[in-house]
């Protein structure tokens, strides 16, 4: 406040402008509204109310167009007059800005496309807002999410059902349980000191907005006038003075914003309802608010009013005991449900391993099988299994063109292989020998392996009737048989070898076990006297053989100088003729003593080496060395 | 009622531009004339108030009555002699114009919420007809209603005025232009202010005149 004394004035005309004039004017009304509402106001209080009224107007103007907007995309534009009333009730009845219930309802209709459904669910939105402490625009999001089965968000409002249980309920279900839980939170909630605070103070919003359309204007003009700042009252303050506020709100409305009239009998019936409140704000003394406690003796009672709370408390734990054993039972029997599926999924499971050695057993069986028939049966089995329709069909063909040309070839009288036949089971012993040969298997058990594909060749030929000539067939099944021969036999001379080297190993080792070591005297058959084997040295006495006995013809020498003289069978028949010595039929039955030429051997089994002089000069090579280092199969200790 | 000049503004302008010496001499003048008034006015205020008024200095009731407030967001003004003698200043240029159309050169103020009061307690209601203060409502007045007065004391008014009296040498305020700080030092004054600053205006006006004259003799522009 600022007391002064000017000197020296004067009157500056062209500085009172048409503002100033109009200044001057409002001056006097701004002085009237002051006294008529008992307050001073200060102009930059006024300012800032009218400022905030302008605010408050345009977001309202906001809200409503974005809503009437879309309104009118979901076909409802027809209720808009109604949607505005609806939504001006609610927000009058609940204290609830105007704006943010807008924006809240939008959701439900654009959701819903109902109007109806829309405003029941809004006053269910309320009381769930009220009674849950939400935002009412979350409550309204998560009402539109569960109507279209998104149950997610109800979990925050406590409705004692798990998450399976809230999506297994309808949406009509989940709202009944929502009205049952918080219907009434609302209307309670309004008759608390804050929610009736809240209703005055959204009244005053809704006077804000109204004045803030007509009384800008004025009010900028008033800032300009210094004068008017000597005043010393704020707006705020005169918010304090509700009473004498809302009263003369009505008369500002007359003198300022005459076209609008809508809000005359809104603010008439606004101040009838609240002034009882008012008044007890006024006097600052907000008992009247509150019902007054209830003195407490701190006693426990059996009986009286605490009884029936003590009854209703009971009631509803029962209720909950009931409700809680109803969730276990479900949860029980989802839990049974389970187990049941799991048992089922495990015996499938079974099943299936089975299948799948089944599966196994016919890879197997195709690994064993060489016969094309046979395969052909196993190939098609596990078409079958794999349930592929087309290989089915395709192995089906197969199998029956196969049977087809076996038949022909029965019909016609042939016994032995047919060229096709013995083709492929060509081909396929070719294969496996190929796929062993290339196998990072040990030599052992390549061996094992090609052993077996040679005996289930053997087999096929076998049970297909046997080979026929070999001229028979055609040139190319010729050069593959010639091959598979060969490569038999490298098999066997390859065995061959081994047995041999087996054996010369064996009597390498004899012999050195033998060194020094009294020869043992066989055991003679009755009638046979053995003469024990004796080292001969040069002054050894010839011993006195039978004149019928040649001349053993002399061994190669040993490196001692001596020569060892094998044991003799010496037979007592007294015809000179050596004792058939079985397994043999050799004319000259000198036990090993084979001699040289005139030797011929017969064998029996056909001959699978590409040639017989080849086969002649290998056997004469194992006989040579039979010769050289003796066979411990014939007669014992022959070195 | 203020001195009212006419073509103040185009006299200062023209001092400015053809005899800024002679303005600045003026100036100079008129600001010694205003020092010497706030002076005086601050050597009215007291520099301790009676018994009677100690609720309103600076002691403990008067921290805690800071605090209490019926008027809005300010705090209760106490009396500070420092905070009020510092407030009464004196202003020179023209000011802004009021909404009646006048402005003045020179100004003095009491800027001091509790200068202020010492200044004007008494004005409205001096008791002259009979109510002497604010009239009593007592605290069940309406906040911020500063026509009546709140105290729990009927009388809390007029025994306020009277003892400020009694600082003033019963020296009664009883208008608008009466006052017992700045107000008082004007009319010790006694309107020598004006008149020196008229004598001088009118002093270098004819000198400014002269000179005037003697550029446009000599053909130069006067615009």
């Amino acid at each position: 406040m600022t007391v002064s004394i000017r000197f020296l004035t004067e009157f500056d005309g062209k500085a009172l402008s048409k503002g100033a004039k109009e200044l001057n004017k409002f001056s006097k009304t701004a002085k009237k509204l002051a006294g008529s509402l008992g307050i001073a106001l200060g102009a930059t209080a006024m300012i800032n109310f009218a400022k905030s009224s302008v605010r408050a107007a345009g977001e309202a103007e906001k809200a409503n167009i974005r809503l009437l907007g879309v309104v009118k995309n979901i076909g409802l534009a027809f209720a808009s007059t109604d949607i505005t009333r609806f939504l001006e009730d609610i927000s009058k009845i609940s204290g609830i800005d105007g704006a943010k219930l807008a924006g809240a309802f939008q959701p439900l209709l654009t959701t819903t496309r109902s109007l109806t459904k829309s405003q029941e669910l809004l006053r269910l939105a309320l009381d769930v807002s009220a009674g849950s402490s939400e935002d009412i625009s979350t409550v309204t999001n998560d009402l539109a999410l569960a109507y279209v089965g998104n149950t997610k968000s109800l979990k925050k409002y406590n409705l004692g059902l798990t998450q399976a249980e809230l999506k297994s309920k309808s949406f009509e279900e989940i709202a009944a349980l929502l009205n049952k839980q918080f219907s009434g939170s609302n209307a309670r909630y309004l008759e608390t000191y804050a929610g009736k605070m809240q209703v005055l103070g959204e009244a005053s919003e809704n006077a804000k907005e109204i004045i803030g359309q007509g009384i800008i204007d004025a009010l900028l003009i008033l800032s300009k006038n210094t004068s008017i700042e000597d005043l010393a009252e704020d707006m705020a303050q005169a918010a304090k003075d509700t009473s004498k506020l809302l009263t003369e709100l009505a008369k500002l409305k007359l003198a300022i914003m005459e076209p609008i009239d809508i809000t005359t009998s809104w603010l008439v019936k606004f101040i009838n309802a609240t002034q009882k409140y008012v008044d007890l704000i006024v006097a600052g003394d907000p008992s009247g608010f509150f019902k007054p406690p209830r003195a407490s003796a701190g006693r426990k009672f059996t009986g009286g009013q605490d009884s029936t709370k003590a009854g209703l408390l009971s009631k509803s734990e029962k209720e909950a005991a009931a409700a809680l054993k109803k969730r276990l039972a479900l949860e029980k029997a989802a839990a049974a449900a389970k187990l049941a599926a799991d048992k089922k999924a495990a015996a499938l499971a079974k099943g299936n391993a089975i299948f799948d050695l089944e599966k196994i057993g016919l890879e197997a069986a195709l690994k064993i099988s060489i016969d094309k028939e046979t395969r052909l049966r196993l190939e098609l089995l596990q078409a079958i299994q794999l349930g592929d329709a087309d290989k089915i069909l395709s192995k089906m063909k197969e199998l029956a063109d196969w049977q087809k040309t076996s038949d022909m070839a029965k019909l016609s009288g042939i016994t032995t292989i047919s060229e096709k036949q013995l083709s492929a089971l060509n081909t396929t012993l070719l294969a496996e020998l190929d796929a062993i040969s290339k196998s990072k298997m040990s030599d052992a058990e390549k061996s094992a392996a090609q052993l077996a594909a040679w005996g289930r060749y053997n087999d096929a030929i076998k049970y297909a009737g046997g080979l026929a000539a070999l001229s028979t067939y055609s040139q190319r099944l010729q050069d593959q048989e010639l091959l598979i021969q060969r490569l038999a036999s490298i098999q066997k001379i390859s065995e061959a070898q081994t047995a041999a080297d087996n054996i010369k190993q064996a009597a390498l080792d004899k012999y050195l076990a033998t060194l020094g070591q009294p020869v043992p005297v066989p055991k003679a058959p009755p009638g046979i006297v053995i003469v024990p084997p004796r080292v001969i040295t040069p002054d050894t006495p010839r011993p006195n053989y039978p004149e019928d006995l040649p001349n053993k013809g002399g061994l190669p020498g040993l490196g001692g100088g001596g020569i060892f003289i094998p044991p003799e069978i010496i037979t007592n028949n007294g015809n000179g003729i050596p004792i058939d010595i079985p397994g043999s039929d050799l004319p000259n039955k000198r036990g090993l003593d084979l001699g040289g030429g005139g030797t011929v051997l017969n064998f029996n089994a056909p001959i699978t080496t590409t040639s017989t002089d080849e086969f002649a000069r290998l056997v004469q090579k194992a006989i040579q060395n039979e010769k050289r280092f003796g066979n411990n199969l014939d007669y014992a200790g022959a070195i | 009622m203020p001195v009212e000049v006419k073509g103040l503004r185009e006299t200062r302008r023209a001092l400015a531009k053809f005899a800024p010496d002679l303005k600045k001499e003026v100036d100079k003048d008129a600001r010694n004339r205003l020092k010497f008034m706030v002076t005086a006015a601050r050597g009215f205020a007291p520099s301790s108030l009676p018994r009677n008024l100690h609720g309103w200095t600076i002691t403990t009731k008067s921290e805690i009555l800071k605090n209490i407030s019926n008027l809005g967001s300010r705090k209760f003004p106490i009396y500070q002699v420092g905070e009020v003698k510092s407030g009464i200043k004196y202003d020179t240029g023209f000011s802004k114009t009021n909404p009646r159309g006048f402005r003045s050169l020179y100004e003095l103020r009491n800027t001091s919420a509790a200068g202020a009061i010492y200044e004007w307690a008494g004005r409205i209601n001096p008791g002259v007809t009979g109510q002497k203060g604010l009239p009593w409502e007592g605290p069940t007045a309406a906040p911020g209603n500063r026509k009546v007065s709140h105290s729990l004391n009927p009388k809390a008014g007029a025994w306020f005025i009277d003892e400020i009296d009694k600082q003033d040498n019963q020296r009664q305020i009883k208008g608008k232009k009466e006052g017992r700080l700045i107000f008082r030092a004007v009319e010790a004054d006694n309107g020598r202010f004006i008149r020196s600053i008229i004598d001088g205006m009118k002093r270098v006006e004819g000198i400014t005149q002269g000179r005037l004259d003697a550029i446009k003799a000599f053909g130069g522009d006067i615009k």
